[in-house]
C-alpha cells in the first residue's frame, strides 16, 4: 500500500513540478485567446442587442437576432454567405494554383529573369492595394461596358483580381518548400521518361499537400477578411455583398449600431471556417514552417 | 503544317464570331446609383416609366457615405447618369464640378425652403430632395407619465428632480458632439455659420464661440454636473429602455431598438431654453446629376416625371421609413406614426451646412465637446479653442 | 495527341483573348485592348510555339500581377506627381467648360420654349424646331439656325410641331432614343442667348456669363471685361486673386513629395504617424514572437498530454475572420459601457485617450498574431533535431543553456524569414486600426485625418477617400509610394541579413 502511494506522490510531484505551471500558462492564454468569441457567443443570444447591458450569460436570451438576420430582406445574410464561399474558394484554388506553377517553375527551372521575377513578385506585393481600389474599379468598369459577366457587381472580376495576388509571399512560401524536396527525385524520373508536367502533377504536388492545404487556408481567410476592394467591385446591393461586406452595414453608422444581428451573424460566420481550421489544424503547423526552412 | 491550317482557321473563326455580334444598341440606358439598400424601391417605382419610354433603367446598389467615389469616377467616364448622396456633400461635389445643376428641372414649389436650401449653393440647385433626416428627443413615459417635455424650463426640472431622488442616473441621454448637441448648442446663442434665408453663404461668420454662447456657456458645465448630460459620454441607451433616463435623443435608426426593449415612449422636439424649439440638424438625401452623364437630357426627363412625383416619394419613404421630402407626400403620412413624429420636428429644423468647410467644423467641433465632457476644458473654453482653430484652419485653406 | 490538343486550346483561348481585345479597343479601352493583344501574343507564344517550360508555368500569374497590381500600382504613381485633389479632378477643357456652364444666367422673363426633334430629310441630322418669338419658327443645332417659313409648319393647338417640310418630326419613342445626342445641342440665338434642351420637351434660354480665348488662354467675364488666366496649380485666378471653381488637375513635379518635409501641417502629423507606425510594427513582432515562443516551449512538452487541446484553442483568433473580430473587440473596449470595463471596474477611456487607443491596438494585434507565432515556433523547435537537444543534455548544459544557446538560433534562424514578413505585414495592417479606433483620437491641428493609432497605410487612405478637408489624392498616392519604399527596404534590409536571399542565386 504505502509503496504505491509513494509512487502516487511522486506522480503528483512530478505533475506539479512539471505540468502545473503549463495548464496555468495554458488556461490563462486559452481565456485570452477565447474572449471575444464568448463574448460574441453572449451577445448573439442576448435579445436586448445592447453592449452595455450584455452578461457573459445573458439575461434576456433569445434567438430574436438570429430570427431578424434571417427575415431581413434588403440584407440576405445566407446569400451574403454563399457569396463569400465562391468568391473565396473559387480565388484561394485560383491562388495555390497559380503560386504552386509558378513556384514550381521557380524552384526547378533556371532561367533568364529568374532572379528579377523572385525580387517582382515580392516587392510588388508591398505595395499597398488600398489606392489602387478606384483604378480597380476603373479596369473592371471598362471590363462591364464590353462584356458585361466580368463588369462591376459579378464575383469573376473579383475572383480574378484575387488571383492576382497569388504571386507574392504564397509562392516564396511554396518555393521554399519545393526547394526542400531534393532535386534527385525529379532527376531520376526524367531519366524515365517523365515531362516536366508529369513531374510536377505526379511528383512535387503530392508531396506538397500539407503546404498547399496551409496556402490555401490563409488565402481563404485572407479573402474573407477582404472588404474594401469587394465592396467596390461587387457594390452595395444586399445581394450582391459579402458576409465580410455585409455584417460590416449592421453597424456602420456612426450612431446606429445594431450589434445583436451582427454579433448573430458573425458568429454564424465564424463556425464554418473556425471548423475548417480546427480540422485542418494538424497541417498549420508542419506546414508554415516547412515553406521557410531549407534543406 | 496541318496543325497551323487549324490555327488560322481558328483565328478566322473567332474574329467573324467576335466581329458578327454588334456593339450593344446604346439607345437609352440610364444608369443611377442609388443608396444601400434602396435598389429595388427605386426599381419598382420606376418600372412603368421605363417600360412606357423603352429605357433601360440600370439601378444599382452603391453609394453609402460621402460622394460615392464620384468625384473620381466622374471625371474619368465611369460615373452612372444620377447618383445618391446626402445634401452636406453638395458643396464638395460643386467645387469638384463633378454634378450639373439641375434648376430647370427641380420643381421647387414641391419642397420645403430648408430642403431646398440643403441641396442649393451658389443659388443654383444640384440635387432632387428624396427624404429627410433628423434627431429628435424621446420622453421615457414609465417614468415621466406627462409625456414629452413643452419648455426647457418642465425638461430640467422633471430631469434633476429624478435624478435627486434616485429614480434616474441621467437627464437626457446623448452622444456629447456637435451633430447630437447642436439644439442645445443652438439655444444658448451657438452656431456653426451664419445662417441667411436658410442659406450659408458667409462662412467667415462662425459662431462657435459667438458673445451670446460664451455668456451662457456656464450652463452648459451646470447641466453636465447636474447629470442633465452623462459626462462619460457613452450614449448608454439601456439607462432609457431600463427607465433609469427620463430622456434620450433618438434617431430614426434607434426606433427598432427602443420597440424592441419594449419601452413607451413619446417622441418630439427638443424644446429652446429662450422658449420655443431648438433647431437640430436635417439631412436631405437627393439624387444629384451627374456632370459627365452619358443622357443628361433623359436623366432629367426621369427626374421630372418620376422622381419629382409624390407617388415616387411614398413609395420610397414606405419602403425604407424615412421621412419624404416631397410636401405632398409628407402630408399623406400618418400623423401619429413615427416617421410623421420626426417629420414634425425636422421641418423646424436647421438645415446642415452644405458647404465644403463643414469637413473641417465636425473634427475641432466634436474634439471641443469630447474635451468638455472628459473635464478637460470648462465649456466656453472648449468652444473658444473649437472656434479658434477652425477659423485658423479654414485660414490656411 | 494530347499535343496536339493543348496546341488547338492554347489557340483557341490565345483568339478568344485577341477578339476581346478588339472588342475593347472598338470601345475606347485603350490600355485593356493593348493588354489583351500582348496576353493572347504571349500565350500562344509560351504555350503553342515556345520550347522554353518556365513561361508555361509563370506566365497566367504574371498576366493577372500585371494587371489587376502593376498597373494599379503604377497608375498611383503617376497620381503622386499631380494636384489630384477635391476642386482639382477635372480636364483643364472640362473645367473650362463647367466654369462657363455653371456661370450661366437663365434669360429673365422668358418663358421656357416648347421643341420638337426632327431629323433633316436630306442630311438626316438632327435639328430642333421650335416656335421664337410667336409665330417665327426656327430649326436650329449647334452648327445651324435655319428659319422656317410658317405655311411649313404644322403647329397644333397645344404648342406642339407635329411637321415641317423638309424634315421629319420624330416621334416620342425615338426622341427618347436620340436623347443622347440632344445633350450636346447648343443653338446660339443672339445677342449671346444660348439655348439649351432643359429635357425633352423645353429649351431653356441663357446667357454666357464667361467667354474662354483659345489663343490668349483665358477667360473673360463678358459683363466687366474682367480676365482670369490659369495658375500653375491648375485654377483660374483673377488679376487679384479671386479664384475659379473648379480648377483643374495638372503635374505638379515633387511638390506633393516635397510638401511633406516643407508643409508643417502635414509633416507634423505625418512625423507623429511614422513614429507610431515603426514602433506598433517592431513592438508587436517582437512581443508576438516572444509570447508565440514561450507558449512553444512550454507546450512542447511530451508530457503533457492535453497540449492538443490548448493547440486547439490558440488557434480559435487566427480562424476568426478578423474583420469580424475587430470588430467585436471595438464593442468590448466601449468605456464604461463595454464589457472590458465593466468586468475589470474601470472607467479606461479606450479608443479616446490616446494611450489607451494605442494599449487596445496592441492588445487586438497581440490577439491575432499570437497564434502564428505561436505555430511558427512549434513547428521549428519540433524541426530540431533531437540529437542536438540530446548532446547538449550530455554535455550537461542547464535548461537555460540549451535554450539560449542552441534553440534560440536554431528557432530564429528558420524564422527569421516569417519574421521580416510579418514585420512587413504589421507595416500594413490597415484593418485593424481602420476597424478598431479609425486611426484615433485625432489629433489636434492635423486637418482632422491624421489621429494617435493611425499608421502610415490608414492615414493615407483617410487623405485619399475619406479625408475631413476634401480627398486628396495627389499626396495620398505620392505617401504611399513613401510608405512602399519604407517597407520593400526594411524587407530586403531584413532578408539579405537573413541571408535568404541566396536562394535566388
Amino acid at each position: 500500500m504505502s509503496n504505491i502511494g509513494f509512487l502516487q506522490s511522486k506522480k503528483m510531484k512530478f505533475w506539479f513540478k512539471k505540468l502545473l505551471w503549463r495548464h496555468l500558462v495554458g488556461i490563462a492564454v486559452a481565456i485570452f485567446a477565447l474572449f471575444p468569441l464568448v463574448w460574441m457567443i453572449s451577445a448573439a443570444f442576448d435579445v436586448t442587442g445592447q453592449i452595455s447591458t450584455q452578461q457573459l450569460i445573458p439575461m434576456h436570451r433569445g434567438l430574436s437576432n438570429f430570427t431578424d438576420l434571417f427575415s431581413n430582406s434588403e440584407k440576405p445574410f445566407f446569400i451574403w454567405v454563399r457569396n463569400s464561399m465562391v468568391v473565396a474558394i473559387s480565388a484561394a484554388v485560383l491562388q495555390t494554383l497559380i503560386g504552386a506553377t509558378a513556384a514550381y517553375s521557380l524552384s526547378r527551372h533556371r532561367f533568364k529573369g529568374r532572379k528579377l521575377t523572385l525580387t517582382t513578385i515580392l516587392i510588388v506585393q508591398m505595395f499597398p492595394q488600398l489606392l489602387a481600389t478606384t483604378s480597380l474599379f476603373l479596369i473592371i468598369n471598362s471590363f462591364g461596358l464590353t462584356f458585361s459577366g466580368l463588369g462591376l457587381g459579378h464575383q469573376l472580376p473579383l475572383i480574378l483580381i484575387f488571383g492576382g495576388g497569388a504571386l507574392g509571399v504564397n509562392t516564396w512560401m511554396l518555393k521554399g518548400f519545393f526547394d526542400t524536396i531534393p532535386s534527385e527525385i525529379d532527376e531520376a524520373a526524367k531519366i524515365d521518361g517523365a515531362g516536366h508536367f508529369v513531374i510536377f502533377t505526379k511528383i512535387i504536388v503530392p508531396l506538397a499537400i500539407p503546404v498547399f492545404i496551409v496556402i490555401f487556408l490563409l488565402s481563404f481567410i485572407g479573402i474573407l477578411n477582404e472588404y474594401l476592394i469587394t465592396s467596390v467591385i461587387l457594390g452595395l446591393d444586399g445581394k450582391s455583398m459579402t458576409v465580410a461586406v455585409g455584417l460590416q452595414q449592421f453597424i456602420y453608422g456612426q450612431y446606429g449600431k445594431n450589434w445583436g444581428p451582427f454579433t448573430a451573424g458573425a458568429l454564424l460566420a465564424t463556425i464554418p471556417v473556425l471548423t475548417l481550421f480546427l480540422f485542418l489544424q494538424k497541417y498549420l503547423v508542419s506546414g508554415l514552417v516547412s515553406g521557410s526552412t531549407k534543406g | 503544317m496541318k496543325l497551323r491550317r487549324l490555327g488560322v482557321g481558328l483565328l478566322g473563326a473567332s474574329l467573324a464570331l467576335f466581329g458578327s455580334i454588334a456593339p450593344a444598341h446604346a439607345a437609352s440606358t440610364l444608369t443611377i446609383w442609388v443608396n444601400g439598400g434602396d435598389a429595388d424601391a427605386y426599381k419598382a417605382a420606376s418600372s412603368d416609366w421605363a417600360a412606357k419610354n423603352n429605357v433601360t433603367l440600370n439601378i444599382v446598389a452603391k453609394c453609402g457615405l460621402g460622394d460615392c467615389g464620384m468625384s473620381k469616377l466622374g471625371p474619368a467616364g465611369a460615373g452612372p447618369d444620377l447618383f445618391f448622396a446626402t445634401h452636406d456633400n453638395t458643396g464638395s461635389l460643386v467645387k469638384s464640378g463633378v454634378v450639373a445643376s439641375l434648376s430647370s428641372t427641380i420643381n421647387k414649389t414641391l419642397y420645403p425652403a430648408a430642403v431646398l436650401a440643403g441641396v442649393t449653393s451658389n443659388y443654383q440647385q444640384y440635387g432632387i430632395p428624396i427624404s429627410v433626416s433628423n434627431i429628435a428627443l424621446a420622453t421615457n413615459l414609465a417614468l415621466v407619465p406627462s409625456g414629452a417635455p413643452k419648455t426647457w424650463k418642465e425638461l430640467e426640472s422633471t430631469a434633476t428632480s429624478l435624478i435627486t431622488s434616485g429614480k434616474a442616473t441621467v437627464g437626457i441621454v446623448t452622444h456629447l458632439d456637435g451633430y447630437f448637441m447642436q439644439p442645445f448648442f443652438e439655444s444658448l446663442g451657438g452656431y456653426v455659420f451664419e445662417n441667411k434665408n436658410g442659406s450659408y453663404t458667409n462662412t467667415k461668420n462662425i459662431g462657435l464661440y459667438s458673445k451670446t454662447l460664451a455668456k451662457n456657456a456656464s450652463l452648459m458645465d451646470q447641466w453636465l454636473s447636474e447629470k442633465l448630460f452623462d459626462k462619460s459620454n457613452t450614449y448608454d441607451g439601456s439607462a432609457f429602455t431600463n427607465g433609469k433616463a427620463p430622456y434620450q435623443v433618438v434617431g430614426p435608426w434607434s426606433i427598432d431598438g427602443l420597440d424592441k426593449a419594449g419601452v413607451k415612449y413619446e417622441l418630439s422636439g427638443i424644446p429652446s431654453v429662450n422658449g420655443g424649439t431648438a433647431r437640430a440638424f436635417s439631412g436631405v438625401s437627393a439624387l444629384y446629376l451627374n456632370r459627365f452623364a452619358k443622357n443628361k437630357i433623359l436623366a432629367k426627363q426621369y427626374l421630372t416625371e418620376v422622381v419629382q412625383t409624390t407617388a415616387f416619394s411614398k413609395a420610397i419613404s414606405t419602403s425604407n421609413s424615412s421621412y419624404p421630402a416631397n410636401i405632398e407626400a409628407a402630408a399623406a403620412i400618418d400623423k401619429k406614426s413615427v416617421i410623421a413624429k420626426f417629420g414634425a420636428y425636422g421641418a423646424l429644423c436647421l438645415p446642415m451646412p452644405n458647404v465644403a468647410e463643414m469637413n473641417t467644423v465636425w473634427t475641432y467641433w466634436n474634439n471641443s465637446f469630447a474635451d468638455w465632457a472628459s473635464g478637460k476644458a470648462k465649456f466656453g473654453a472648449a468652444m473658444q479653442a473649437a472656434s479658434a482653430n477652425l477659423k485658423n484652419a479654414l485660414a490656411q485653406g | 495527341m494530347r499535343q496536339k490538343f493543348m496546341f488547338v486550346v492554347t489557340y483557341a483561348f490565345g483568339l478568344v483573348l485577341l477578339g476581346m481585345a478588339g472588342k475593347f479597343v472598338e470601345n475606347k479601352s485603350w490600355f485593356l485592348g493593348f493588354f489583351f493583344v500582348i496576353s493572347s501574343g504571349l500565350i500562344i507564344y509560351v504555350y503553342a510555339i515556345s520550347k522554353k517550360i518556365p513561361g508555361k508555368y509563370l506566365v497566367p500569374g504574371l498576366l493577372l500581377l500585371v494587371l489587376f497590381h502593376i498597373y494599379p500600382a503604377f497608375y498611383s504613381g503617376v497620381v503622386a506627381f499631380t494636384n489630384d485633389s477635391n476642386g482639382h479632378q477635372l480636364s483643364k477643357t472640362q473645367a473650362i467648360d463647367a466654369i462657363i456652364t455653371d456661370s450661366k444666367i437663365p434669360v429673365q422673363g422668358l418663358a421656357p420654349i416648347k421643341y420638337s426633334t426632327a431629323q433633316a430629310t436630306d442630311t438626316k441630322e438632327i435639328y430642333l424646331i421650335f416656335q421664337f418669338p410667336e409665330n417665327v419658327f426656327w430649326a436650329g443645332n449647334s452648327d445651324s439656325l435655319v428659319p422656317l417659313n410658317v405655311a411649313d409648319v404644322n403647329l397644333t393647338n397645344t404648342g406642339e410641331i407635329t411637321k415641317a417640310t423638309g424634315f421629319r418630326v420624330l416621334t416620342s419613342a425615338e426622341t427618347v432614343e436620340a436623347s443622347s445626342d440632344l445633350q450636346n445641342i447648343v443653338i446660339e440665338l443672339k445677342d449671346g442667348i444660348w439655348l439649351t434642351p432643359s429635357d425633352l420637351n423645353y429649351l431653356e434660354a441663357s446667357k454666357q456669363s464667361f467667354r474662354y480665348s483659345t489663343q490668349r488662354d483665358e477667360l473673360i467675364e463678358i459683363s466687366t471685361g474682367t480676365t482670369y488666366h490659369p495658375n500653375d496649380n491648375g485654377q483660374m485666378v483673377g488679376s487679384s486673386g479671386e479664384l475659379l471653381y473648379p480648377g483643374w488637375k495638372v503635374n505638379v513635379g515633387w511638390r506633393n513629395f516635397t510638401s511633406v518635409v516643407r508643409d508643417e501641417e502635414i509633416r507634423r502629423p505625418l512625423a507623429a504617424v511614422l513614429a507610431w507606425t515603426l514602433f506598433n510594427a517592431i513592438l508587436i513582432v517582437v512581443i508576438g514572437f516572444l509570447f508565440g515562443l514561450i507558449l512553444a516551449l512550454t507546450f512542447n512538452s511530451p508530457h503533457l498530454r492535453s497540449k492538443r487541446i490548448y493547440r486547439m484553442i490558440f488557434i480559435v483568433p487566427l480562424a476568426i475572420p478578423s474583420v469580424l473580430s475587430v470588430l467585436v473587440w471595438s464593442g468590448l473596449f466601449a468605456t464604461n459601457i463595454g464589457v472590458i470595463d465593466r468586468l475589470l471596474h474601470i472607467h479606461t477611456p479606450w479608443l479616446t485617450n490616446s494611450f489607451w487607443a494605442r494599449i487596445a491596438v496592441l492588445i487586438v494585434e497581440l490577439w491575432i498574431t499570437f497564434p502564428y507565432m505561436f505555430l511558427i515556433s512549434t513547428g521549428a523547435i519540433q524541426a530540431i533535431p533531437n540529437e542536438i537537444i540530446e548532446a547538449a543534455e550530455i554535455d550537461g548544459a542547464t535548461a537555460l543553456k540549451s535554450f539560449s544557446q542552441i534553440k534560440l538560433p536554431l528557432v530564429l534562424r528558420t524564422v527569421a524569414p516569417l519574421l521580416v514578413a510579418s514585420l512587413a505585414m504589421a507595416l500594413n495592417n490597415f484593418g485593424v486600426i481602420y476597424l478598431l479606433t479609425g486611426g484615433g483620437p485625432i489629433f489636434p491641428n492635423s486637418n482632422g485625418n491624421a489621429g494617435a493609432t493611425d499608421i502610415l497605410i490608414s492615414y493615407t487612405y483617410k487623405l485619399a477617400f475619406n479625408s475631413q478637408e476634401g480627398n486628396n489624392y495627389g499626396l495620398a498616392s505620392a505617401l504611399s509610394i513613401l510608405n512602399f519604399a519604407l517597407i520593400a527596404l526594411i524587407s530586403i534590409y531584413g532578408l539579405r541579413r537573413m541571408k535568404t536571399m541566396e536562394g535566388v542565386n
